[in-house]
């Protein structure tokens, strides 16, 4: 309780921030229209209801209850189409509540529909709002399962906080910036109102960057490498994605602790995230009658499921994975029809939304990649120019940082290649990056400090400011996209 | 720089946003009362002259146009009639609605006015429209298995994409309301017309909250123990 009463009033108010956000958007945002929404439900409800998990196997997926609400919202006519609405008429809300009222069945056969390999951490929690809803109906247990994710927001930007205190604590200001400007993102606001295991991953990937700082700031004592190894665990059992940050984990701990000559905290922190995993792989053998090893095909575990599909060709699999955030270079192939870098990941980060078919007008990706590229000027700009032996000496956070934001990269490149060679269909989504937040935060942080004592604030200020109309903007969007 | 220059930054800021939010909500044009959401996929009809293509469809209230996509593959583009017409069974010796648009329209959408407004939702109307020139015309939709397209009688397994616009043009601000009503069709149950105004006063409160944050007397302030 000391530990929570230390944490700054500033910080619980950035979490309100991003909580409320996230309760808007979960009512904003009709039922269903997000990423994967309907596999997410699925899974959740399933679980509820079963106490077991979706497998790999043939079969029905959604169960009559929710393919009510599938149909009732009109969701396979809305999606991807300009000129298609989900339904706007008493009529067919009257429709869609006698159909739901006659008590469609809640249990399919469990087949996989592309979560079957999933873990059931971030379901389990969806299934538990499931369960508390004090109405059966479909819409309503939806509409609970989406606060979930509202909750992991508030928890994600509470991290997201802690780890900038740690990273810059001379600056408690810049805390208040980098955690608003994560809070007020739009996809991440966007993500933070609907059910989806990404949000399960970035709450925790935003908990183990803190823990990491906390680690280089103060030693790498049990508790925190615990608490690393839990937590980086509950990502995993999360989805499979948090898989991509856990070589830059583990090596932040070797590294912390051959500087600190203290190897017990390590191997107590390794047990701490392979125990949970392996009680995981044993339940996932004797209860779900699933592999242990939960690792699928391509097109099995897609969406940023992190799994290990077929390899292929070597040369082409790099070749892809060079593609996916470079440049084509003259001796390669051409492996996209665009340039991912930019027109998948970052035009997908600054705002695609629904299920990636409406978002901002491409400028905006302009100028706010503009701002950033120039924030991260000024802070390399700054730690270049200023005490220098206290940037260097840090370099064991550094590269761990690179290295968890490199292999998240790795994998999600990895992981398109096999999604694209499996099933033919693109995979790069901006909301996939979602778990390097706390990096962006630490860029818009450390920015913004860099201009000074007297006009870092204000420039701080009305950034927050500009991202209070980003996420308005993007609110809009979603109402007049569904609404007018 | 002090506190003042965070609050004039900021408040800089927000008088661009609130410009630019004000000039969107004033911003009048025709509306729409609906969509069937059928995707305008390819022309699902090449209408001859005096030809007659008919669809069952819902028709929601509010409605004095039915919106088309049109493909041309002659000029002059033809005029085009429209009849909307409610079930016989429904309202026994009703008149239905008419209204016409003239030929020379291009490529795309294309909007066909009648009269009477429909005021209220209809679960089943026909919309008819018939080629009155002496070109042809295509008509966009999909193919789909099911009832209710006809071209001259005959039935068909396709549907036409129509979109239903409300009379005149009215701003942003002015459809508040009705998408306040919208907001609760198909959601979950406590969801009502209040709700929309209850998320924008929550947005505003977590925002203002963020505001404060960075406008604090102590925001700024550096650690130096």
């Amino acid at each position: 309780m000391s530990a929570l009463r230390r944490v700054p009033r500033a910080a619980w108010l950035c979490t309100l921030v991003a909580v409320l956000n996230g309760v808007v958007w979960s009512i904003v945002v009709p039922p269903l229209q997000s990423f994967d929404e309907t596999v997410h439900v699925y899974y959740g409800q399933y679980l509820a209801e079963t106490r077991k998990t979706p497998r790999p196997i043939t079969g029905s997926v959604l169960s009559d209850d929710e393919n009510t609400v599938v149909y009732g919202v009109r969701l396979f006519d809305v999606v991807g189409n300009g000129t298609g609405r989900p339904p706007w008429t008493a009529l067919e809300d009257a429709g869609l509540d006698a159909a739901l009222a006659k008590g469609p069945g809640r249990v399919s056969e469990g087949a996989s529909g592309g979560v079957g390999l999933y873990p059931p951490g971030y379901y389990a929690l969806g299934s538990l709002a499931y369960l508390a809803t004090p109405s059966d109906s479909m819409l309503d247990r939806m509409a609970a399962m989406r606060l979930v994710s509202a909750l992991l927001a508030g928890l994600a930007v509470l991290f997201t906080f802690l780890f900038l205190r740690e990273l810059l604590p001379r600056s408690p200001w810049t805390w208040t910036v980098g955690a608003l400007a994560v809070a007020l993102q739009p996809l991440f606001g966007f993500m933070s109102g609907v059910f989806n295991p990404d949000m399960g991953v970035v709450a925790a990937a935003c908990a183990v960057f803190f823990l990491l700082a906390r680690a280089f700031h103060r030693g790498l004592g049990l508790p925190l490498a615990v608490g690393i190894g839990l937590a980086a665990a509950a990502g995993v059992l999360a989805k499979l994605a948090m898989v991509g940050l856990i070589p830059g984990v583990l090596l932040g701990g070797v590294l912390l602790a051959a500087r600190d000559r203290r190897w017990r905290p390590l191997l107590a922190g390794a047990a701490a995230f392979a125990v949970p995993l392996g009680l995981y792989a044993v339940v996932n053998v004797t209860r779900f009658d699933r592999p242990a090893l939960p690792f699928g095909g391509g097109g099995e575990a897609g969406g940023g499921g992190g799994a290990v599909g077929p390899a292929g060709n070597f040369r082409e699999m790099l070749v892809y994975i060079w593609q996916d955030f470079l440049p084509r270079l003259p001796f390669m192939e051409d492996r996209f029809s665009d340039f991912p870098l930019w027109d998948r990941w970052i035009v997908g980060w600054v705002g695609r939304f629904g299920w990636g078919d409406y978002g901002f007008p491409k400028w905006v990706s302009v100028v706010v990649m503009g701002l950033l590229v120039v924030l991260l000027a000024l802070a390399v700009a700054a730690a270049l120019r200023g005490d220098r032996p206290a940037v260097r000496a840090r370099w064991r956070e550094w590269v761990t940082y690179l290295t968890m934001a490199a292999g998240l990269l790795g994998l999600l490149a990895y992981t398109g290649y096999t999604y694209t060679r499996a099933t033919g269909n693109g995979f790069e989504q901006g909301r996939y990056l979602l778990p390097l937040l706390p990096l962006y935060a630490a860029v818009v942080a450390a920015g913004v400090r860099a201009l000074g004592r007297r006009a870092g604030p204000v420039a701080g200020a009305a950034l927050v400011a500009l991202c209070v109309g980003w996420s308005g903007w993007a609110l809009i969007l979603t109402v007049e996209r569904f609404t007018l | 720089m002090s506190r003042t220059a965070r609050i004039a930054a900021v408040g800089a800021v927000l008088a661009v946003l609130l410009v630019a939010l004000t000039a969107h909500l004033l911003r009048t044009e025709p509306r729409y009362s609906g969509f069937n959401s059928v995707r305008p996929t390819f022309p699902v009809v090449d209408l001859a002259p005096q030809d007659l293509v008919c669809q069952s469809t819902l028709l929601p209230g509010d409605t004095a146009a039915i919106e088309v996509v049109v493909h041309v593959v002659e000029q002059p583009t033809p005029p085009l009639e429209v009849e909307v017409r409610r079930p016989v069974a429904e309202a026994p010796g009703a008149s239905p609605a008419r209204g016409r648009v003239d030929g020379g329209y291009g490529e795309g959408l294309l909007s066909i006015p009648f009269t009477p407004v429909v005021d209220a939702s209809r679960p089943v109307a026909r919309v008819c429209i018939r080629n009155q020139g002496r070109a042809n015309v295509q008509l966009v939709g999909t193919s789909i298995a099911g009832e209710g397209f006809a071209v001259n009688g005959a039935p068909q397994p396709q549907l036409l994409t129509l979109n239903f616009r409300r009379p005149g043009s009215e701003s942003t601000a002015g459809m508040l309301s009705t998408i306040a009503q919208r907001m609760t069709v198909a959601r979950a149950g406590f969801v009502e017309g209040w709700t929309f105004w209850l998320l924008a006063a929550i947005f505003l409160g977590a925002s203002a909250v963020a505001i404060a944050l960075v406008l604090g007397k102590d925001f700024g302030r550096e650690d130096r123990s």
